[in-house]
């Protein structure tokens, strides 16, 4: 695979969370507003490219018996120094993040990423396709995230967009929309979206129906 | 991919969990001083609102905390002579440590106890605010036991050390939604003003149900334990056992500029 393919791919063709449907929890967690959303893609995007680097570095020295939880070890390490930092720079975001950040060690697409890619591949696709799968991720949180704030609090990055109601407005803010299953909904059309776009996306139906198979067999 | 034996196994695990380990406390030995500095301006934030610098709607910057901040001055106060003291130094002072540490803490006598703390630090903290070197208003770091958790706050006074300038509850545990109210705004404000002792010096102060003026603050319904230990901490630590001695001593020199 060229290093071109290798970074473009997860953005929407190989998208972790519409394709893969990976890391969904998060995606949940964190898109009430934009600036939390902003902030976890910098941190998601920090940890792949991070574990990505060093397991390929080490791909050929880590024991097979033991990679998955020497593997844990590098993403484990690398999400608490992001904690870390974020703690330090960004204390009021960390604190909405809260424990988030903290469970990008057990978001999916880090270690699918890691075992899956970057112990087969060199370290400059590894790392092209750590920070592809983050920029992937972060292109379903950055919209779900800005579609979220702006009906459920009338505001985007905390500056008003929608005059509110209970400000001489005409605007009542959705509170649907700062709850998890809003996020389910947004994120449920979206993939709709792609895959009426992309139809190679869509999956094979499990089971076809009897009269259909005897005609033209799948 | 090399042959794989138990101590290769053990060596290269090791290797990656020394590195890793290295690596995150590098950034946690880095980061942690930047980390308290954060710690302390919230703290400072508190103190700035609870000194009145701070509007009573909206957000102060960080940086317009740390301005007026610095304007006040941090004191230790001795209890027990109720004197200043500069020994402990007062930056980095930890009263809630030095409350359980039997070096520097006294019981309270049971009689004394209404705000059931049971035992409180030797030194407490206090900030002035001074504006040509007469006292405005003092800060006094107050706490006590609430329903389920003790309730740390900071009460300030007037310079004529009789009205309350404002008193701000910043750390509880609490029920959310019902004890928690005595971080309401509303209740809040209704403090402002008020008046603590009456003309013979008598402590006049309570939180109360049908309050009267001018010298008591409403009960809040459904949340009366709780608001009822906020005034009963109050009157604790302005009582002899806590501050009492310290804003005698206050009076008599007249320090406070009135």
């Amino acid at each position: 695979m060229s290093f071109r393919r290798t970074f473009l791919d997860p953005l929407i063709s190989a998208n972790p969370i519409t394709v893969q449907i990976l890391g969904l929890c998060s995606a949940l967690a964190v898109t009430s507003s934009l600036l939390p959303a902003l902030i976890m893609s910098a941190a998601v995007i920090s940890v792949l490219a991070f574990s990505n680097v060093a397991v390929s570095l080490l791909r050929d020295v880590i024991p097979r018996s033991v990679r998955l939880i020497l593997q844990m070890t590098l993403i484990a390490s690398a999400v608490i120094v992001v904690d870390e930092i974020l703690k330090a720079f960004a204390p009021d975001v960390s604190r909405v993040l809260s424990v988030f950040v903290g469970l990008i060690i057990t978001n999916c697409i880090v270690l699918s990423r890691v075992e899956a890619f970057a112990m087969q591949n060199d370290v400059r696709s590894s790392l092209l396709d750590g920070i592809g799968n983050g920029i992937g991720y972060s292109l379903i949180l950055i919209p779900v995230a800005t579609i979220r704030e702006i009906f459920g609090s009338g505001t985007l990055l905390g500056y008003p967009v929608l005059p509110l109601a209970s400000e001489d407005g005409w605007y009542t803010p959705n509170e649907l929309f700062l709850l998890a299953p809003s996020a389910f909904f947004i994120i449920g059309l979206l993939i709709w979206w792609i895959r009426t776009l992309r139809s190679e996306q869509a999956e094979r139906p499990e089971y076809e129906l009897h009269s259909k198979e005897d005609q033209e067999p799948a | 991919m090399t042959e794989e034996t138990l101590g290769r196994t053990l060596l290269v695990a090791t290797g990656i969990a020394l590195a890793c380990a290295l690596m995150v406390s590098t950034a946690v030995y880095l980061l942690r001083p930047i980390q308290l500095a954060y710690a302390d301006l919230e703290r400072n934030r508190i103190i700035v609102q609870a000194a009145g610098l701070a509007p009573r709607d909206g957000e102060l910057s960080d940086r317009a905390i740390v301005t007026r901040f610095v304007e006040l001055e941090a004191r230790l106060v001795d209890l027990e002579t109720g004197l200043f003291t500069d020994e402990p130094d007062p930056q980095g002072y930890d009263q809630r440590a030095a409350a359980v540490d039997p070096e520097t803490s006294v019981a309270i006598p049971e009689s004394l106890d209404i705000a059931r703390l049971g035992r409180r630090a030797r030194y407490a903290p206090i900030y002035l605010l001074e504006t040509d070197g007469r006292t405005e208003r003092i800060v006094l770091s107050v706490h006590g036991q609430g329903m389920w958790s003790t309730l740390y706050g900071y009460l300030s006074l007037e310079s004529d050390l009789n009205t309350i300038a404002g008193m701000v509850i910043y750390e509880h545990g609490e029920t959310a939604g019902i004890g928690d109210r005595i971080q309401d705004p509303a209740w809040e404000i209704q403090w402002v003003g008020k008046r603590l002792y009456d003309d013979v010096g008598e402590l006049r102060f309570r939180v109360a149900r049908n309050a009267t003026p001018p010298y008591e603050v409403d009960i809040i319904s459904g949340a009366s334990v709780t608001a009822q230990g906020v005034g009963n901490l109050v009157r604790y630590w302005l009582g002899e056992h806590g501050y009492g001695p310290f804003l005698d001593e206050l009076r008599a020199s007249g320090t406070p500029g009135d």
